[in-house]
């Protein structure tokens, strides 16, 4: 589920100058939001996947076609404001300008409509997965919410967010939630400059409720902190292309491989890593997995300094 | 607190002509109980949500729901149709149709009996059960045991 989707247009130009008319290479439109990239790569590697989606105006149409496209069924719930339209300026050295914006405000019947939208389309779930931001309108505790009426109803819930809604999430004690390395530092409150540093922020998230805490750091690989303990793992990229979607791709091996414990970071980490090698938004396909090279250490090493980026 | 279902909620012989005719007559029902203190208001809300969104799924279900100003406890109603009722559903009409019911302000109650009522209906034990059920205390007993948990 993702409250708040996105047309996501990427240009390509030589140069980006401020002030002026500048003539594109290529450009692109793609399906945008974390929960159409979970349902993607889940839906790429042969497993079903239902993305709900509020949906307004054209960039709502023109959403739901692109994810039509994509193969997954979307439920679209409609609301009166238009989605949002976010810009990537990608130049030739791979530096990349995004232009955000914030989402549709949604009314109170429209977030209701979101709410029993998706607890529908979880009647045949094994997993419900929360994506990405809230728009406005949409209360932090949204998610904790959800987690609570689900868990209720027996499914679990997994959730990918940041700032408040993640802090708010954890009252709901999700199974899991899967942060990277900026976002637990902030919902943990401490920094993280260090593995043994992300193991305690996310033993923090624990503290306050979560189940389990899947940490993405970037080249550094993952850390799985459960009731077991910790365990890091990570899986060399030889070409890094993409880390668009990266997070996403990895969320969606986890739970493909079961949703908990050693086996599915390993996973995981095959899917993340394959993500990061293709283009874009690109989901890996299982020939793009490379099982066979992901490392998972049993004893992590707590002052490996944390290089990568998130 | 009251009980969600009983008996007098349930009509094993719903004929209706559309989704908004099915909606009524159950909520008259919900009128006799006592449960909605005005049938239009409520009627209007339920509508609203119904535009907004279909409520059907597969396996020929219809779940109108909504939260109202003009309910005064969380109620469902419960209405099955063999000749079916289309609720938007891609498969086809609804011949299981369930009317929720919940007070402005009532969040988890409504929500948590979607929530576990659509768990339940991806059964085909479950909805022939409803199908199968002989009288309105039946379809009670059914939902309280399986739906409500209690």
């Amino acid at each position: 589920m993702t409250p708040n989707p996105s047309v996501d247009r990427t240009i390509e130009v030589d140069t980006l100058v401020r002030g002026a008319v500048l003539r594109a290479r290529a450009g692109r439109v793609d399906a945008g939001g974390k929960g159409v990239n979970v349902a993607r790569a889940l839906a790429a590697n042969g497993h079903k996947a239902r993305a709900v989606l509020p949906s307004g105006g054209a960039e709502g149409a023109q959403l739901a076609a692109l994810i039509a496209m994509e193969g997954i069924e979307a439920v679209s719930v409609p609301i009166a404001a238009p989605v949002r339209a976010n810009v990537s300026v990608v130049e030739p050295d791979g530096t990349v300008t995004k232009l955000n914006e914030p989402g549709p405000a949604l009314s109170p019947d429209e977030v209701e409509a979101l709410v029993s939208a998706t607890v529908t389309a979880a009647r045949d779930a094994s997993w419900v997965v929360g994506c990405g931001s809230l728009p406005p309108g949409i209360p932090d505790d949204f998610y904790a919410r959800l987690v609570r009426l689900l868990r209720d109803a027996g499914v679990p819930v997994a959730v990918d967010t940041s700032g408040p809604a993640l802090v708010a999430v954890l009252t709901a004690q999700p199974v899991l939630v899967k942060p990277n390395a900026e976002e637990l530092a902030e919902a943990a409150g401490r920094p993280v400059a260090t593995l043994g540093d992300a193991i305690e922020a996310a033993q923090e998230l624990r503290r306050r409720g979560a189940g389990a805490v899947v940490a993405s750091l970037g080249a550094d690989g993952a850390v799985l902190v459960d009731e077991g303990g910790a365990v890091h793992g990570e899986a060399p990229v030889a070409r890094a292309r993409s880390t668009v979607g990266a997070g996403d791709a990895m969320l969606a091996g986890f739970l493909a491989a079961g949703g908990a414990g050693r086996d599915a970071l390993a996973e995981a980490l095959a899917w993340g890593a394959a993500a990061t090698s293709l283009p874009g938004s690109r989901m890996p396909t299982p020939a793009d997995l490379d099982r066979a090279a992901v490392r998972i250490h049993d004893r992590p090493e707590m002052d490996r300094p944390l290089g990568g980026s998130p | 607190m009251e009980p969600v279902i009983t008996p007098d909620l349930v009509d094993l012989e719903l004929s209706a002509a559309d989704r908004h005719d099915a909606t009524r007559q159950l909520a008259d029902r919900l009128v006799a109980a006592g449960r909605v203190t005005n049938l239009d208001g409520f009627l209007a809300d339920v509508k609203a949500r119904e535009e907004q969104m279909p409520t059907g799924i597969e396996g020929g279900i219809g779940i109108p729901h909504c939260r109202s100003e003009h309910v005064t406890t969380p109620t469902v109603g419960f209405g099955r149709s063999a000749d079916g009722v289309d609720f938007g559903a891609a498969d086809g009409p609804a011949h299981l149709i369930f009317l929720i019911a919940a007070p402005a302000g009532g969040d988890a109650a409504h929500m948590g009996i979607l929530a576990a009522l659509a768990r339940r209906l991806i059964h085909a034990s479950f909805r022939d059960s409803l199908r199968e059920a002989p009288d309105p205390q039946t379809v009670v007993d059914i939902f309280e045991r399986e739906v409500l948990k209690r």
